[in-house]
């Protein structure tokens, strides 16, 4: 049992990786695939020919991305069914583009030998879903949200937490 | 644990044990031997026979009920009660039947051994069941009443033999009138022991109080000659030398003359006071073996630990023994003294053995008045003030039960106080049977609970059974099925609330088990809540943790209806992942249209969503939301939607947002250096903040008819992954995950064929 918990200890060991050339399409394609479970994906790492880390890519920040110039009127709730304000032309348009074109900068990354409070600091000042783990330039792991939720209240929990006994979970 | 052992010879294993465990062992017999050879002599003391017996039994008892037990750290030797009973059973016998008080002993002591092994053989063991422990601590309780008055005149050194006192109250009686007589040397002797006996434990538990004590007491009595006719007189203190000599000899084996040649009559007379005796020792027994197993993990057999304690008690009356029982004393010391097998109990007979040649002629010279006053202290010990004080506020049942066993034993001869108790039990069980409430609680809107009649409750996923009243085991069988009633084709999961039952531990065991089969046969889940400490010892021993398991196991707190409370969140997140596969999302009303429609919220809502009050503290919160991470599985951050009384969304407090709490105070130029568990700590001191204190009020919210263009605004506007979906009235019925809005709408905006599988 390590006595800091790193982002080395908490990230995926595989990562899931696109070109930045590719299109928005195939880049949200696995995240889309499952619904939330054992087999979701919180992000997909956005890489460029040489396989160095370019960006970051949630269904959230996809959304900020894509729809960053969507400035719908303002959309009437009642007639809202069927009046998307222009969102599914848009979204159309951009699902065809290169991911380059609608990643959003300024995600930072960690490394393997972060610690835990580092990692807390960074995923939670700005809310990010996830946060790609980046060696010598290159992604080695994905950090999720979940993770480090679940490490930091891992830490504070103790089993006489009103007498809720906790599994203990293996740190990977 | 130890690897294999290399052969499976004897010699091999013995050489294997020998080189893994004997050491340990040997030690730990020491730690028995030394805490138990001043006790073995004084318990001696309280069955009216000279201390070097108490030693024999420590002996031979021991070395054979190790051999054939099955409990590795069950130590067998003299015991308070049951040396009280042998007392109250045999003091009056020599005069009447003209025997020697000696042999009579054995003859009992032989006789209730061969009790016990037959009800080993046959399997009898279930009986200690109906000895609850109401009975037990009442017993008990008297016993020590009955040890304390009975060697006040050693204390005082009086002698009221004279007086024909046998009654508790008798001898209460004679002893108070001839305080004048008190032998002040005596007294001090008797006081200094028990003061140390109390007080040196104090200093460090590690001592060997009893030892120390009365072995100061026997050399300050030697040296200052207290013991001495001549120079003493009449205020001389009585020594272990005058009840009997001890010999410095191992040479106790001795036929006993009643078991060859029996006496019939006083056989016969002798049996019901056996069978207590048999009894009584079956328990302590039974609850030192289980009680250390479940720490230890050994798998008991009840069978052959009753086969040896019977076997120790026969083998022991051919060697000057008396009825010796599992000790409860011997057995801690031995478990926390390291020892791993039974060879520990062996090696304390041994050591014992020894103790017992090499310091004879010491020992002789023990004042009676020391081995009295650390009998006082134990006796005091015995009275469980705890658990009486406890009593008297529990139902007026068991009050009866323990109360009554107790007077019993100061009322009527000690061995039939159990039987008294045994009966108490089951007169009042008459009474009570049926008497356990069953309702069922429903939630209310405003997350109370309303009690409805049992069975009454309308069908859903999770049936929440309050239990209430008095619980007594010969209505276990029919409550079992009874509790089945309440369940419904719908119902995955029963949560059990046991607050406010009064039950016996070891029923209440047997009523759980058992229905967490009954419900295991049908699939359903048992989530149990309101579990107050002494149930969850039980629990712990009888291996049900393990099986239901811990996180379905909720114990009693405080606040009121929070382990239900959680309880119900946990049966929630239990049907909710069993849904995870099974479901499909429902269109609310109509059939889906021929003509292609705007996607709504209600298309790509997910139904599955804890709610929280916001009354809570930050301490739930994160147990739930880490429950909830952990039972999803999810990478997505699930937050947790809290909800006024009403039932009405009011904010919501994101895994982000306690990160953030956690993180607050830390000073970031020492934070690097903190390691995980002080880090753990830290964020600790934030769990008593109110969760609605930090949470997100007021997040933005659609209903269900609301489109899916709106939906990712919101979650674009103001960046959130996930958005509540609320009903007319205010309340959360589900969530919009951005993810599931994304396909949706890539879907809508691509030709099937390109569409995802």
């Amino acid at each position: 049992m390590p006595e800091h918990t790193e982002a080395r200890h908490l990230m995926t060991t595989t990562v899931p990786t696109v070109r930045a050339d590719a299109t928005l399409r195939e880049a949200l394609r696995p995240m889309l695939a499952a619904s939330a479970g054992p087999n979701d994906l919180a992000a997909v790492v956005v890489v460029d020919g040489d396989d160095r880390y370019v960006g970051l890519l949630t269904p959230r920040l996809a959304v900020k991305g894509a729809l960053a110039l969507w400035m719908p009127d303002p959309i009437d709730d009642e007639h809202g069914v069927d009046d998307d304000g222009g969102l599914t032309a848009v979204l159309a348009e951009r699902l065809d583009e290169p991911v380059k074109a609608i990643l959003v900068h300024g995600v930072p990354t960690v490394a393997p030998g972060d610690r835990l409070v580092r990692l807390i600091d960074t995923i939670a000042r700005r809310r990010f879903d996830a946060l790609a783990v980046v060696e010598d330039g290159r992604p080695v792991g994905i950090v999720t949200i979940a993770r480090v939720f679940e490490a930091a209240s891992d830490l504070a929990l103790t089993p006489g937490d009103e007498g809720i006994e906790l599994g203990g979970r293996r740190r990977t | 644990m130890p690897e294999k052992p290399s052969h499976q010879t004897l010699a091999g294993r013995a050489a294997d044990y020998v080189r893994r465990d004997a050491r340990a062992d040997a030690m730990a017999g020491l730690s028995v031997a030394v805490m138990g050879v001043p006790q073995a002599m004084a318990y001696a003391l309280i069955a009216g026979l000279p201390p070097v017996y108490g030693l024999y039994t420590a002996i031979a008892t021991c070395a054979v009920s190790a051999l054939l037990g099955s409990s590795n750290h069950l130590v067998t030797g003299p015991t308070n009660a049951a040396c009280m009973v042998i007392l109250s059973l045999t003091a009056d016998l020599p005069a009447r039947t003209g025997h020697g008080l000696l042999e009579i002993v054995f003859l009992l002591t032989f006789i209730t051994g061969l009790i016990q092994l037959v009800f080993g053989v046959l399997k009898l063991g279930g009986i200690v069941r109906y000895v609850s422990n109401s009975v037990i601590i009442g017993f008990t309780a008297g016993a020590g009443i009955l040890i304390a008055v009975n060697q006040l005149r050693n204390v005082l050194g009086v002698d009221i033999s004279a007086d024909g006192a046998r009654r508790f109250h008798e001898v209460l009686v004679a002893t108070v009138s001839r305080v004048g007589e008190t032998n002040v040397y005596a007294l001090v002797l008797a006081a200094g022991t028990a003061l140390l006996v109390a007080g040196l434990p104090k200093i460090s538990k590690r001592l060997p109080a009893s030892l120390i004590a009365v072995g100061a007491a026997t050399f300050a009595c030697w040296a200052l000659g207290w013991y001495d006719a001549t120079t003493m007189g009449a205020h001389r203190v009585e020594i272990a030398r005058d009840i009997e000599p001890i010999r410095g000899s191992l040479a106790i084996f001795h036929v006993p003359s009643l078991v060859v040649a029996p006496d019939w009559a006083l056989a016969l007379e002798l049996t019901p006071g056996a069978l207590a005796l048999a009894v009584i020792g079956l328990i302590e027994a039974t609850a030192i073996a289980r009680t250390i197993a479940s720490k230890t993990g050994q798998r008991l057999d009840f069978t052959q630990e009753f086969i040896g304690q019977g076997a120790g008690k026969m083998a022991g009356a051919f060697f000057s023994s008396f009825a010796g029982s599992g000790s409860f004393t011997r057995s801690a010391v031995c478990y926390q003294s390291g020892g791993r097998t039974r060879m520990a109990a062996i090696f304390s007979a041994g050591w014992t053995a020894l103790t017992l040649l090499l310091f004879a002629p010491f020992a002789n010279f023990i004042p009676k008045a020391s081995l009295a006053g650390m009998l006082l202290v134990i006796a005091y010990s015995m009275i469980d003030k705890q658990r009486l004080k406890s009593s008297l506020k529990s139902g007026r049942f068991p009050q009866i039960v323990l109360f009554g066993t107790l007077l019993s034993t100061l009322v009527v001869p000690i061995q039939y106080a159990i039987f008294v108790g045994v009966a108490l039990s089951v007169l009042i069980l008459l009474r009570v049977t049926g008497q356990t409430d069953l309702t069922q609680l429903v939630r209310r809107p405003d997350e109370g609970f309303d009690e409805v009649p049992f069975n009454k409750a309308p069908a859903s996923a999770v049936a929440v059974v309050n239990m209430e009243g008095d619980l007594y085991f010969a209505a276990a069988e029919d409550l079992d099925y009874e509790l089945l009633r309440c369940i419904t084709p719908q119902t995955r999961v029963v949560v059990l609330r046991m607050k406010r039952l009064r039950a016996v531990g070891s029923t209440a065991m047997a009523i759980l088990e058992h229905y967490w089969e009954l419900l295991r046969e049908r699939d359903i889940r048992l989530v149990v809540c309101g579990i107050e400490d002494e149930l969850k010892d039980v629990m712990t021993g009888s291996g049900l943790r393990r099986k239901i398991g811990e996180e379905n196991i909720f114990y009693a707190d405080n606040k009121l209806l929070q382990s239900t409370e959680l309880a119900l969140a946990r049966a929630r997140s239990i049907c909710d992942v069993e849904r995870r596969n099974a479901e499909t999302v429902v269109l609310d009303g109509a059939d889906a249209p021929a003509v292609p429609r705007g996607i709504t919220a209600a298309d790509v809502m997910d139904r599955r969503c804890i709610r929280f009050g916001n009354q809570h503290q930050l301490r739930e919160a994160v147990w739930l939301m880490s429950e909830m991470h952990r039972q999803s599985r999810s990478t997505r951050a699930q937050p947790l939607f809290l909800q006024h009384r009403d039932g009405t969304l009011a904010a919501k407090l994101t895994p982000w947002r306690v990160l953030r709490e956690f993180a607050s105070r830390l000073d970031p130029d020492a934070v690097h250096e903190l390691d995980d568990r002080t880090l753990g700590a830290r964020f600790r001191e934030h769990f008593t903040t109110s969760i609605a204190s930090i949470a997100d009020g007021d997040p933005a919210a659609v209903t269900k008819a609301t489109g899916l263009a709106r939906a990712i605004q919101i979650g674009r506007d103001d960046d959130v992954d996930v958005i509540p979906v609320v009903s007319e009235d205010g309340h959360i019925t589900g969530l919009i995950h951005m993810a599931d809005a994304l396909r949706a709408l890539a879907r809508s905006v691509t030709p099937p064929e390109d569409a995802d599988a």
